[in-house]
């Protein structure tokens, strides 16, 4: 029983693939975000049980679970919190060159935003480092509006 | 019910890297046979059936459709999970507790090596609004948490390629396993970066292969087996999706699916009662942090009792005695069913080479890999 095919080039596959055609709504707190994004800002939810903010804002709170309604803009800026060198792309190739990818979280504040950081020293990248985003010149209301974020000038 | 329910039976197939030559449903025909015949059963006896997959790592929509054939479970009841294979186990353990069903049977598979573009796949899984479009290879998540752990908690990256060099190690003794290895520390923290501080050799490499468990209560399991091992608690969990509100250093999941299991199974110093255990080490560093969440070592020490030799085969705690994902290869969701079905063997005393002496008690943990933040854990027992 369960005996194995030996001869490996009689072996045959049928290659198939699939394409996502999606489209993902916003919503109400993300169409909060990104417009706002759009003008070069940074809004948080606040919950008006724990007072807590949250980036990015849902209309939710998931501790308390009640309503948010108020969204808070903040003139902060965000620090590192981690940090990896990214080596592979999306097909497991080698990229030509290392991204810098960053969880970022602004002080007080719950969430956060993952994203690239560039225009920096390999050596000067850690916890806590302040960093400032760098914008397209046209936004479009997504999160690659932000081209990058660097360390605070 | 108040019966217990037991594990009687299971099947296997080789973990391989690749398995060019049979199909997905010839894996999972031959582990059914295996475990049909281990439990003494045929799958007339059998009462429910449950079953592990994912659409988008089958390759075909509504996959849970596919399932019945190759179990001898056509006109038969049949669910999907499309979770991790011991929120699966639990499910059969529900059913069976209803009073409902007899026997039940569990099934997993991993037919990785035909998924062309894998990191595609756990990318889509990524927020489509905020993190996916970033285009990042979503190991980067990884790479993310493992930095942010070895630094709050101490432990090092030299521990990381301990946790590889004995689970590669210990894998030799495994006859099923797909990548068993004679590797040094040096070889692990000198592998290509892949999302720095986590390289290469830090990551489970994929194998395919199949499980299939077969349960019963406990008035049945006596008159069908022999060995019949209880399952004494299960926890299954999941943390928040977004990954902005986790903290990369904690994995609470299994926190709370162990302390949900530990009160079933009336456990309340896990490092006392628990023999050994299989636990997710997708990535090595996840070993470390998966045994200080699960309370089996304090925040912090794993590292250095993993030095002491206290996870090894033969240490106080023996952590993997398959070999672990590492060792034995990453099956996705199907990955925690391996670990069930070394406690089994462990537990009958039939892990020949590798069997640890005098084993009662098992605990089995699970993730459900990235972008996730969900586990299960099971406690097994071969007391009467
Ligand atoms: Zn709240």
């Amino acid at each position: 029983m369960f005996e194995k095919i030996e001869k490996f080039d009689k072996i045959r596959v049928w290659k198939g693939e699939k394409t996502g055609w999606h489209r993902y709504t916003y919503g109400i707190a993300g169409e909060m975000f990104f417009r706002k994004l759009m003008e070069k800002k940074f809004v948080a939810g606040k919950c008006p049980e724990c007072e807590r903010l949250f980036i990015p804002p849902r209309i939710y709170c998931e501790d308390c679970f009640v309503e948010i309604k108020e969204f808070v803009e903040i003139k902060e800026l965000p620090r590192v919190y981690s940090f990896t060198f990214l080596f592979k792309d999306l097909e497991d190739n080698l990229l030509k060159e290392p991204e810098i990818v960053v969880f970022l979280k602004w002080d007080n504040i719950e969430g956060g935003l993952i994203h690239r950081l560039k225009e920096v020293n390999i050596e000067d990248v850690n916890f806590g480092l302040v960093v400032e985003p760098v914008f397209k010149e046209k936004p479009e209301g997504n999160i690659n509006d932000i081209l990058y974020w660097r360390p605070k000038k | 019910m108040n019966e217990r329910v037991a594990i009687i039976g299971v099947g296997y197939t080789q973990l391989r890297p690749v398995s060019s030559d049979v199909s997905f449903r010839e894996m999972i025909y031959e582990a059914a046979v295996r475990a049909y015949e281990d439990a003494g059963i045929e799958p007339r006896d059998v009462d429910t059936f449950v079953a592990i997959s994912e659409d988008y790592h089958e390759g075909t929509a509504i996959f849970d459709e596919y399932v019945p054939d190759q179990l001898g479970a056509v006109l038969k009841p049949v669910h999907t999970i499309t979770q991790d294979g011991l929120t699966a186990l639990a499910s059969c353990v529900m059913q069976i507790k209803t009073g409902l069903f007899n026997i039940a049977v569990l099934e997993g598979h991993s037919k990785a090596s035909n998924i062309l573009y894998p990191s595609h796949i756990d990318a889509f899984a990524l927020d489509p609004v905020t993190v996916r479009p970033l285009g990042f290879n979503p190991v980067f998540l990884a790479g993310l948490e493992m930095q942010r752990f070895l630094v709050e908690t101490g432990n090092t990256e030299y521990h990381c390629g301990l946790v590889v060099a004995k689970n590669r190690a210990t894998a030799i003794k495994n006859p099923i396993a797909a990548y068993p290895a004679e590797i040094s520390i040096e070889d692990v923290l000198s592998s290509n970066p892949v999302s720095f501080p986590l390289k290469e050799l830090d990551i489970a490499r994929k194998a395919d292969g199949a499980f299939v468990i077969v349960l019963a209560k406990e008035s049945v399991a006596k008159r069908l087996s022999p060995y019949p091992v209880y399952v004494e608690g299960v926890g299954w969990l999941q943390d928040t999706p977004n990954i902005e509100m986790r903290d990369l250093v904690s994995s609470l999941y299994l926190t709370g699916a162990a302390n949900m299991a530990y009160r079933e199974a009336g456990i309340r110093n896990p490092i006392r009662e628990i023999d050994f255990a299989e636990i997710d080490d997708t990535f090595s560093y996840k070993e470390l942090q998966h045994i200080e969440f699960l309370g089996i070592a304090r925040p912090g020490e794993s590292g250095e009792m993993l030095e002491e030799g206290y996870f090894d085969i033969d240490g106080e705690f023996p952590v993997n005695p398959s070999g672990g994902n590492i060792g034995c290869g990453y099956m996705y969701d199907s990955s925690s069913l391996r670990g069930v079905y070394e406690a089994v063997l462990q537990l009958r005393g039939f892990a020949a080479e590798r069997q640890i002496p005098d084993v009662e008690t098992a605990l089995i943990a699970s993730w459900r890999g990235i972008p996730t933040a969900s586990g299960g854990v099971v406690i097994l027992s071969n007391r009467e």
